[in-house]
Parts: structure tokens; sequence; C-alpha cells
């Protein structure tokens, strides 16, 4: 199982900086949170450790010199939108997790059929497996693509807004799914508390830049709230668990 | 038996009942004479055959356009294959260089020099850096359609009668062919070849119906399956469309009416799409045959037949689902 690795990775957009310059080393099976404002770097420090946009000043380990399958045997990723215009059953679209193990292959092996099977039930969709995926709520379609990624079985998770428009019972329902997971998890949230239930480190942007990484209840404070997101928040401590009230 | 290969089976069956009733519609074939034999050998039964791999290769184009472009009315003529392959085609007809070369092989090395030619002009328009994003492909297509249309009517309307004429009779499309034989076996060999090269993408692009990011994360190359798809789809269509002219609507109306009876996975509905556009050709090519009067080319009949079955499959829909 290999560490994630950023090293002075530089990213443009034309003319705009969407990561300048950024040092990051997540390790085998530790969990990492990306916290910042909209527009920060978190999606884009994701896109990057998954290998789906190439820096163009930087290295990437392991994704920057694997090919595609390669890289997605080793690191599962999930987008923080996707948009579908045909009706793919659910179980096909959570089957597409398993492409990176045999592609161009007509039928699913029995290992690809139980990955599948694994994945919509840790997703709590599996009841969903028939339906299309049109037809889904969004809060069903974020968990159907959890799935997918957890299908994939890669040693590493970059999870891009996992918990968006997602009911409470079923953001619960996913952060304690996200806990279990034995990999290198990376996930990008805008919700603080689950970051701070989810993760041993978080890590923290801005302008993209990291301005600050530690753990939970060093990082979570009034005062980097107050800094970073331009908010009078206050933090409740209940016993392990961190709330933000903003 | 999932409903995927059901509905890939009856596609199988509706092609091989297409290609045994197809010959025989409109006339009655006696075997026992020499022009019997004749007429089905030598004229109905190309021309079935003709109708099915015609059929086949419009219709699997439709399925890959319409999957690499996220569109559902993405067809062979969206992206301007189909015009650029007729605006060949048809300055080899007025200049009269298809004849300098064999006819059946003139024809369609025009139409492939055509569709190379959009292929080339469609994908420099559309690259953005390393990529080919499927909006900016879907622009540069558009563009060039409109762009060869005005330019085959301009041909047209400066060229002499006759050869207006000629183009006419070619653009409405049709299977008529003095070639018996040469012209389905190589538009044959581009089905095959292209399916042979598309159908190992099915999944991959199952994958790329949620977006090319969600795609990429599962370890599809993006660039590698649009570049392979969309040369592959371009290819068969510039073959076709130089034996048989522009035929519309088989690209939209196939894959949508398979998609309509349950079938999404793109690695069934290729090859459904393969059999079902060729047997609903031949079909219609051979229902040409039983209207009064002189036979009306197939290009007519498919939109004629294929309008009114898809609104019916589409209002069957609409019921069952509202």
């Amino acid at each position: 199982m290999d560490a994630l690795e950023l090293h002075r990775v530089i990213v443009r957009y034309g003319e705009r900086t969407a990561l300048d310059g950024v040092d990051l080393l997540v390790a085998p099976g530790e969990h990492v949170a990306l916290i910042g404002p909209n527009g920060s770097g978190k999606t884009t420090l994701l896109r990057a450790l998954g290998g789906i946009v190439k820096p163009q000043w930087g290295n990437v380990r392991p994704a920057g010199a694997m090919a595609r399958d390669e890289v997605a045997r080793r690191i599962a990723f999930l987008p923080q939108e996707e948009h579908w215009e045909f009706p793919f059953p659910v179980e096909e679209v959570v089957a597409c997790g398993r492409y990176a193990h045999a592609p161009g292959l007509f039928r699913e092996s029995v290992e690809d059929l139980a990955a599948v099977d694994t994945a919509l039930a840790a997703a709590g969709v599996a009841t969903l497996r028939r339906r299309p995926i049109t037809e889904l709520s969004g809060g069903e379609r974020r968990r159907v693509m959890l799935a997918r990624a957890l299908a994939q079985r890669a040693p590493a998770l970059l999870l891009d807004e996992p918990t968006a428009a997602l009911d409470l019972e079923h953001r619960n329902a996913v952060l304690a799914a996200i806990r279990t997971v034995r990999g290198a998890v990376v996930l990008a949230t805008h919700d603080l508390d689950a970051a701070a239930a989810c993760a041993s480190r978080i890590v923290v942007m801005a302008n993209g830049r990291i301005v600050a990484e530690g753990p939970p209840a060093s990082i979570l404070t009034e005062a980097l709230l107050r800094e970073v997101f331009r908010v009078e928040a206050r933090i409740l401590r209940d016993g392990d668990r961190i709330h933000v009230v903003a | 038996m999932t409903r995927a290969r059901a509905v890939l089976l009856g596609a199988a069956v509706f092609a091989a009942a297409a290609a045994v009733v197809s010959p025989f519609l409109g006339a009655t074939i006696d075997f026992s004479t020499v022009e019997g034999r004749f007429i089905f050998f030598e004229l109905r039964l190309p021309r079935a055959l003709l109708g099915l791999g015609v059929g086949a290769a419009l219709a699997t184009a439709g399925v890959i356009l319409q999957a690499i472009l996220r569109n559902p009315l993405a067809t062979e003529y969206t992206l301007g294959v189909a015009s650029g392959s007729a605006f060949a085609v048809v300055v080899a007809v007025v200049l009269g260089i298809d004849s300098l070369l064999k006819p059946y092989l003139g024809q369609p090395l025009v139409g492939m020099a055509g569709a190379v030619l959009v292929i080339w002009l469609t994908y420099r328009a559309a690259r953005v850096r390393d990529r080919v994003p499927p909006h900016t492909l879907l622009l540069a297509g558009v563009a060039l359609t409109y762009l060869f249309s005005a330019m085959i009517l301009a041909v047209q309307y400066r060229a002499t009668p006759a050869d207006a004429s000629r183009i006419l009779r070619w653009l409405v499309g049709s299977l008529e062919t003095t070639h018996r034989y040469v012209a389905p076996a190589i538009v044959g060999g581009a089905v095959v070849l292209g399916l042979a090269a598309l159908l190992p993408l099915g999944r991959a692009f199952n994958a790329m119906g949620g977006g090319e990011e969600a795609a990429e994360g599962v370890g599809v190359d993006v660039r590698r399956v649009v570049r392979r798809g969309y040369l592959a789809a371009s290819l068969i269509v510039g073959v076709v469309v130089a034996f048989a002219g522009p035929i519309g609507f088989l690209g939209l109306i196939v894959p949508h009416a398979l998609r309509l009876l349950g079938l999404v996975d793109n690695r069934y509905l290729i090859p459904a799409a393969a059999l079902a556009g060729g047997g609903f050709l031949a079909l219609c090519d051979g229902f040409a045959n039983l209207l009064p009067g002189a036979q009306l080319p197939v290009g007519i009949v498919t939109q004629l037949i294929g309008g009114p079955f898809f609104l019916a499959l589409l209002l069957r829909e609409k019921r069952r689902t509202y």
C-alpha cells in the first residue's frame, strides 16, 4: 500500500492558480479531511492526488506516472458532481467501479459481483439496485456513487463532498461507513462536524495553499474559523466529538 | 435471462427475420426460372444485405456518438461526418472523379476521404490542450454540418440539370446498387471492423454516462476511448454514406427504441443497435416495394415508418412512466 503524496504541486486553470505549491503526505490507512472556503483548492487537490488533473509543476505519487486503470486499482475517486443523461440501472453504475480490474471485458467475474454486492450494502443502496439512476434523488445518487467508489476496493479513497445532499440518517450512515474504511481516505467537505468525526488529521486550505493542519481538536478553533471562513462560530466539545455552531 | 440479454436476442431474431423476409416483399419470385433466380440473387438479396450493413453502421454510430457526447439527440449528422462525406461524393459526381476509379471503389473512397477530412477538422477545432471536451466537439460538429450542407446546396444549385438530378436522388438515400455483392461486402467489412473496435468500449461508455471525471475515477482513459469511438463510428459512417447516401433518422430512432425497451447498457446496446438497425433498414427497403407506383428511396421510407413508430413507443413509455 503506497502513501499518497503531493510535492510542490502547482495547478493552474488558465490564468487562475488553483493549487500554489502544495505539499501533502497521506500515510497508508490515514484519514485526512480537507476543509476551506469555496474555491480554496480542495477539489483540485483531490483531482491532483487521483491523477485526474496533471499539475503544471511538482510531483504526484503514485498517480503521476501511472496509466488510468492502474491508478484506479490503487485510488478510488468520488467526484463532487456527476450528471446522468441515460437511465442506467444502479447496479451497472456501481459495477463500473470494477472497470479497472478488467477493462474491455463483457462480463463481471465472481469477485466483481461480490464487490458490487458488498459496496451496495455498505452504502445503503442495495434496495435501489434495479432502479434507473436518473430516477433517484440527489442524496440517493450520492450514495450510489459512494458505492461505486467502494466497489473499486482500492487501498486509498478520495471523496469530494461525500455527505452533500444527504439527510441526517444517511449522512451519519455514510460517515460510519467511511470510518470503517481501513485504507487511506482523503475527503473534502464543508461539513466541519463530519471532518472532525471521520479524520485523524484536518488540512485547512485557502487560496490554493495549505494554511494549517493537525488533529481536529487543535485545528477546529474559533480563531481559525474566524480567520479562514470569516464567520463567528462556537466550538462545542462533547467527549471525543467536536461540533461547530455557526 | 436479464432484460438486456432478452432485448439483444430479440434484435438478433428481428435482424434474421428481416433479412429473410425483405427480399420477398412486393414480388413473387419463382426460383424455377432464370428470371426469378436473377431477381433474387442479383437484385433483391444484395440489396437486403446492403440494407443490413448500412442500417447496422448508422445505428451503431448513433449509439457511440450519443455515448461520447452524453446527448440522446446526437447522431452521425450532428458531428458533420455524414455531411462531409456527402459533400465529397457530390463534388466527385459533378467533377466526374468517381468514375475515374473503378465504380465500386470510387464512391466509397471519396466518401471516406470526406469523412476523414471532417473528422480532422472537427477534432482540430474541438481540441482543448490534449482533451476533446464533448461540448466543444458537438459545437464544432454542428458548425461543420451547416457549412457542408450549405456547400452541398451550392454545388447542386450550380450543377447541370442531369448532375443536379443525380445528386438529389443520391442525397435522399437509397440502397440501389449496380455492384451486386461488392457494396454489401465492403459495407459489411467496415461494420465488422467497426464493431470489433467498439464492442470492447461498452463498459467504458457506461462509466462515462456520469461524466468524464467520474469515468476517469474508475480507470477509464477517457481521451483514448473518445478518440477510438469517434474515429471508428465516423469511418463506418463515411463508408455507408458513400454507398447509400445520407440516410437519416436511423442513428436516432434505433438506439432510442432499444432504450425505451429497457436496454441502456452499452455492452448490449451496441450489438443490439447494429442488429436492429440492419433489420429495420432492410425491412424498410422491402416495404418500399409494396407501395404503389415507382419505388420510393429507402431514405424516405425510413422516416415515414420510423417517425410514427418512434412516436408510438414514446407514447407507450409516457403512459407507463407518468
